[in-house]
């Protein structure tokens, strides 16, 4: 009797353990935060925001097109997209950056895509979560 | 010997009854996990099958379209995340109640605002100024 009676005992003892992992259902999938990225991807380029002007050969000193990218376009559309949906979005133009400060927290999804900035393919790092 | 068979009992429903009490008390345990795992699998399911339908419609159920040639016969070029609102009109209106039915969702709909059930939604842009929205599709499980 002693022994069923542990056994229960232990028994009940684990089931409080197993009552703490017990969570509720996460919000947003981690397939639903890609596909999120991959919009916010698409409709930067669809905003003309890779577009670059074909500079000149007289210009000698052309302006830095990454910071011209994200100041004119990629920045006030992440900061629309933030507004509308709560989304957290960083662009970088680094393929380390993933690995940096800036890498999302849990939940977050990076993706990895190719930008020709001044006629150079880039490996640019788009962060959401 | 009667009066000591009846402190035998005694002792036996003092010792059973807490085994009783804690078995009483797993069995519900058990019955609360095993409702939550299946409310999770539902959701995540019908959150799948939703994000599908969101997927389809961002590029190809109800995004602008070039058609070449006949509508049967000729080629189509899709513009991935630009919404027409006369095709998400089309599909609201003689697709979503198939495909839900034939999915297992009800009441699925699919529009620029949050509907009843569970919904995700997609960015997309909508008109010639690209104005940014988000496109709803939510239902419920069958």
């Amino acid at each position: 009797m002693k022994t069923i009676e542990a056994i229960i005992s232990l028994m009940v003892l684990l089931s409080f353990a197993s009552l703490t992992l017990i969570q509720p259902p996460q919000e947003s999938s981690e397939l639903t935060k890609y596909q999120l990225a991959e919009d916010v991807w698409r409709i930067a380029y669809l905003k003309g925001c890779f577009q670059q002007e074909i500079s000149g050969v007289e210009d000698l000193a052309p302006s830095d097109p990454t910071n011209d990218m994200e100041e004119y376009c990629l920045n006030p559309l992440f900061q629309e997209i933030h507004e509308e949906t709560g989304l957290l979005i960083d662009f970088s133009d680094t393929f380390e950056a993933s690995a940096g400060p800036n890498r999302p927290g849990e939940g977050g999804v990076i993706l990895h895509k190719v930008v020709v900035l001044n006629g150079v393919p880039t490996q640019t790092t788009l962060a959401v979560e | 010997m009667k009066q000591s068979k009846a402190f035998v009992s005694f002792d036996l429903l003092f010792a059973a009854l807490p085994v009783l009490i804690m078995l009483s008390y797993l069995f519900t345990v058990i019955a609360f996990a095993t409702e939550a795992a299946n409310t999770y699998q539902d959701s995540a399911e019908l959150t799948q099958k939703l994000s599908s339908i969101a997927d389809y419609l961002v590029k190809r159920g109800a995004v602008e379209r070039q058609l070449q040639g006949t509508e049967f016969l000729g080629t189509a070029s899709y513009r991935p995340n630009v919404i027409d609102e006369v095709e998400l009109g089309k599909f609201q209106y003689y697709q979503a109640e198939e495909l839900g039915g034939w999915m297992g969702i009800e009441n699925l709909e699919a529009s620029f605002e949050a509907g009843e059930g569970t919904c995700v939604y997609r960015l997309v842009v909508v008109g010639e100024e690209l104005e940014l929205r988000k496109l709803y599709v939510c239902g419920e499980a069958a």
